[in-house]
């Protein structure tokens, strides 16, 4: 724990994504106008960013700052929430698939995961965007992100705790009388918790960039303000021709610099979750 | 009188570590190793024998660095390497494989798995400017020499047992026939079984083809059993080197002789005793003898001043106060 | 030797292991071996090379493995039809040390967690200076002492206090016998004999019997009792240490004792024409004797049938159609 502690790189970075969390949930409660920023010319059309609008507004008369601040707030809800449905079906699955005893119920379920790693997931998610387009919201696509993509980490944990059980400090710890809570606490999740923590970013990570590569498509409910609709919309009124570069900017500018403080955030951790950790 | 083929001179290799701290894992350390012989070093983990032969073989990668001293290959055609100063790849053009060869550690897994035995020995070869053939033809020689069947050649080496992979990776080594043949602990991980087909290989190969062969391991009674002259090392120096049997017989430093003593032999139950504590820290080590806190017949001279390697008797050295004169 | 002597037997047992695309293929790591200890404290050797089942035997003895067939008596009841009560005394009773001491404990956690906790699982003590006195008294049996080890993880210490640390671990349990799996393969040579002799004492002044697993014969000698010697999978000699070092019965056991380096006997052990052959599965799955393969002596009906182990004379078990009429 010290060691996370002491990386100051480490909590600078998470200092900055907290930062923006907090914006994102807490930022709504202040919105000035009375209707909600996805909803139609409650602004004058086409102004650039100024010290009235900081971000700007749109075509559809929409104010940039306030649709980014909301739209960032379904995106962190639809990260967590995929992060932390597909997290702990992994874990399930994966420790299940390494404590059967019986080897043909071992290869069925390791079959399973497998199964799951290699789904299509875009395919899917176009085809139940084009079911469902107006149900489809952030946090509809943030459960659907969570129940099909835990393969990954399933096959991790899997490959983590067959590894683990042959270690003679696992059989040393029995004969010392280690009972289960024991072990699980003590030895196994010590060895899992960075994987795991890793993993759960990982998924934030992957679930924003689908959301964002939906909202290309137009695959995704057009009348909530997110990352999606804002650049569907600002491809469909064609703001790049026409110079409204601000419209579209801002929000991906953000995206982008959200993934890569998340990515040094893994790429910090692993670095200081090493010690005495032998996976 | 044979003459020296390498030269090592007062060299010190150490490790880098964080924070500019050094592990002076060969300090100081004076070494000659003469034509013909089969020179053994011995001695425990830490004590830089490992350092000291991929020292002597040029392969200086980082961490490792070279702040002093020198290793001079000395070769039949009169030429002059100096391989702590020439860097890998002038090594590998001319000097690695036809005039100094290294088997490693394990070498049973140096093998590419993803290739045949055969394809292994062409690769090396034509790197080497041989043509097919030639390599083919020395190959099979030393297949047969070394007990193998001809069919290996057309295998992959997950096929073969460890026992074979060993005694591929010697042929490989000998493809060009050199002068100075290096083995770092390259049965640590056999049965004593394959071990002795191992040893025996490579005897073998030393009759044949009359070179020098340094071979490095912790096992002392292995190199007792084949070797001509034995280094023994503690600590990032060399105590004592000497004719192997006299080293056997009569071991002039205490370490030498406390790790004699420690080794059971099959047949004789007399209780032994063997050494306590542990090998000093090599990022900070002691002024004086660095065998001092575990040595019976330490003296306070022992613990500030550093005993010199000086010649007891003809071809037998030891660094220790009880032998060197004032 | 009645019904609750603390005796733990392996009868007939055998382990298979699946190999090859799929899993598809078995093969016996553990091939109907019998074996017993316990009772009268004794030191019994299993020796043999690297992969011939020695390591799978020691985990079916300790109840780690479920073997395929046969089974495993501790106090005369079978270890995986036991009582959780019964089972607790068995783990007491019967415990391991590993080969790799910085393997031993959680890295995670510092070692004196695991002697804590098995002082609290298996003495009963529970107050703090209690378990500690009690501790510090096993550690300096061992050679240790509390502020050794106090607060420290595996990666703090040295390869032989964290074995020394293992085997205290293993006594404050207060076992009856002690399984141990190469626990000196990994410490440096000098300092094996002192854990060798620790073991000597804990069977002489704690009459606690220790089954120690070994591929060093010369170690095997030093403090053994009994010695079974074991081939892929089978126990093809047993008997005292005495018996195979004057009278060894079976060619194998001969060729592992020759092959033992030892100095002064070299120009055996260099000129000796010895094939190894390659360690492949198939040889596990032989149903004749495992050896036929590489021994000078063999004939169909070594091929054909798996020979029995027979008394040779008092104590003195050989595998082999030599001694054995068919």
């Amino acid at each position: 724990m010290s060691y996370i502690l002491m990386n100051r790189r480490l909590i600078g970075l998470v200092a900055f994504i907290l930062a923006m969390v907090i914006v994102a949930f807490v930022g709504p409660y202040f919105n000035p106008y009375k209707v909600e920023p996805q909803r139609w010319n409650y602004v004058p059309k086409d102004r650039p960013p100024s010290m009235e609008y900081p971000f700007g507004t749109t075509t559809l008369g929409q104010d940039v700052l306030w649709l980014t601040i909301y739209a960032r707030r379904e995106s962190f809800a639809m990260g967590f929430i995929t992060a932390a449905i597909s997290i702990d079906i992994s874990l399930i699955v994966g420790s299940l698939a390494a404590y059967v005893r019986s080897p043909v119920a071992s290869e069925v379920v390791a079959s399973v995961i497998d199964a799951f790693c290699v789904m299509p997931l875009l395919p899917i998610l176009i085809t139940i965007s084009l079911l469902w387009k107006q149900q489809l919201n952030p946090i509809f696509i943030g459960v659907i992100l969570g129940v099909l993509g835990w393969g990954g980490f399933a096959r991790i944990i899997r490959a983590a705790l067959l590894s683990l059980q042959e270690r003679p400090f696992v059989y040393v710890a029995k004969a010392s009388g280690y009972g289960f809570f024991d072990l699980l606490i003590k030895v196994y999740t010590p060895q899992v918790i960075g994987w795991l923590i890793v993993a759960f970013i990982n998924r934030i990570i992957f679930a924003i960039g689908m959301e964002a590569s939906l909202g290309l498509f137009g695959l995704t409910s057009l009348n909530r303000a997110s990352i999606g609709s804002i650049i569907h919309w600002s491809l469909t009124y064609q703001a790049f021709l026409r110079g409204i570069w601000w419209w579209y900017t801002f929000p991906i500018v953000l995206v982008v610099v959200t993934v890569v403080v998340l990515y040094l955030i893994v790429f910090e951790l692993q670095k200081s979750l090493r010690r005495g950790v032998t996976l | 009188m044979s003459e020296e083929v390498i030269r090592v001179e007062d060299l010190r290799a150490y490790y880098t570590m964080p924070n500019n701290v050094y592990v002076r894992a060969v300090d100081g350390v004076m070494l000659k190793v003469y034509r013909g012989e089969i020179l053994g070093i011995a001695g425990e983990s830490g004590c830089g024998k490992s350092t000291l032969l991929r020292a002597m073989y040029g392969l200086i990668e980082y961490p490792l660095k070279v702040l002093g001293g020198s290793v001079l290959l000395l070769t039949k055609d009169e030429k002059k390497f100096d391989m702590t100063s020439l860097g890998i790849d002038r090594l590998r053009k001319g000097v690695w494989w036809r005039y100094i060869s290294f088997i490693p550690q394990n070498a049973q897994n140096v093998l590419n798995p993803m290739i045949r035995v055969k394809d292994h020995f062409i690769e090396t070869g034509k790197n080497l400017g041989m043509d097919e053939d030639e390599i083919l033809e020395r190959m099979n020689y030393w297949i047969d020499s070394l007990g193998l069947s001809r069919d290996v050649a057309s295998a992959f080496p997950i096929q073969l047992s460890g026992g074979m992979r060993q005694r591929i990776v010697i042929a490989l080594a000998a493809l060009l026939e050199p002068e100075v043949l290096l083995a770092d602990e390259p049965t640590s991980a056999l049965d004593v079984v394959n071990q002795r087909v191992f040893v025996a290989s490579l005897s073998k190969l030393h009759k044949k083809l009359r070179n020098t062969v340094i071979y490095v391991s912790h096992d002392l009674e292995l190199l007792g059993i084949f070797t001509h002259r034995i280094a023994v090392m503690y600590a990032g120096k060399i105590v004592e080197v000497g004719k192997t049997d006299e080293v056997f017989e009569k071991p002039l430093h205490p370490y030498s002789k406390a790790l004699i003593d420690s080794i059971p032999k099959i047949g004789d139950t007399r209780i032994r005793k063997g050494l306590s504590g542990r090998p000093p820290d090599l990022r900070n080590p002691p002024p004086g003898c660095r065998f001092y806190p575990r040595c019976p017949y330490a003296t306070n001279r022992c613990r500030s001043e550093e005993p010199p390697l000086v010649e007891v008797s003809k071809g037998h050295y030891v660094a220790c106060w009880l032998h060197a004169k004032r | 030797m009645g019904v609750s002597a603390p005796v733990l037997e392996l009868r007939n047992v055998s382990k298979y292991f699946s190999y090859g695309i799929f899993g598809t293929m078995l093969f016996p790591a553990v091939d109907d071996v019998s074996l017993s200890i316990g009772g009268t404290p004794q030191i019994i050797t299993i020796a043999g090379e690297s992969g011939c089942g020695k390591s799978t035997l020691a985990k079916l003895a300790l109840g780690f493995l479920k073997p395929d067939r046969g089974k495993v008596y501790y106090r005369g009841k079978d270890i995986w039809k036991m009582r959780s009560r019964e089972k607790k005394l068995f783990i007491k009773e019967v415990q391991p040390i590993f080969q790799d001491p910085f393997d031993t404990f959680n890295p995670v956690e510092p070692i004196e967690n695991y002697l804590r906790k098995t002082v609290k699982t298996f003495y009963g003590e529970t107050r703090k200076e209690d378990i500690e006195n009690v501790i510090a008294s096993v550690l300096s049996d061992v050679g240790l002492s509390y502020d050794d080890i106090r607060g420290k993880k595996s990666s703090e210490l040295s390869g032989g206090q964290l074995q020394r640390a293992s085997i205290a671990r293993a006594l404050l349990a207060q076992p009856k016998i002690i399984i141990a799996d190469e626990p000196v393969s990994m410490i440096d040579a000098s300092l094996r004999i002192n854990i060798l002799n620790l073991f000597r004492d804990i069977k002489e002044k704690r009459e606690i019997s220790i089954l120690y697993i070994t591929h060093d014969l010369a170690t095997a000698f030093y403090i053994s009792d009994l010695i079974a010697i074991m081939f892929r999978g089978t126990i093809i000699e047993l008997g005292s240490t005495k018996d195979l070092m004057e009278k060894p019965g079976h060619p194998y056991t001969k060729l592992l004792i020759e092959s033992v380096p030892d100095h002064r006997k070299r120009d055996r052990w260099l000129s000796e024409e010895v094939e190894a052959k390659a360690l492949e599965i198939e040889e596990f799955r032989l149903a004749g004797c495992k050896y036929v393969n590489r021994c000078p002596f063999a004939k169909d009906l070594c091929r054909a049938n798996r020979p029995p182990l027979v008394e040779v004379s008092k104590g003195h078990y050989v595998a082999c159609w030599l001694h054995a009429k068919s």
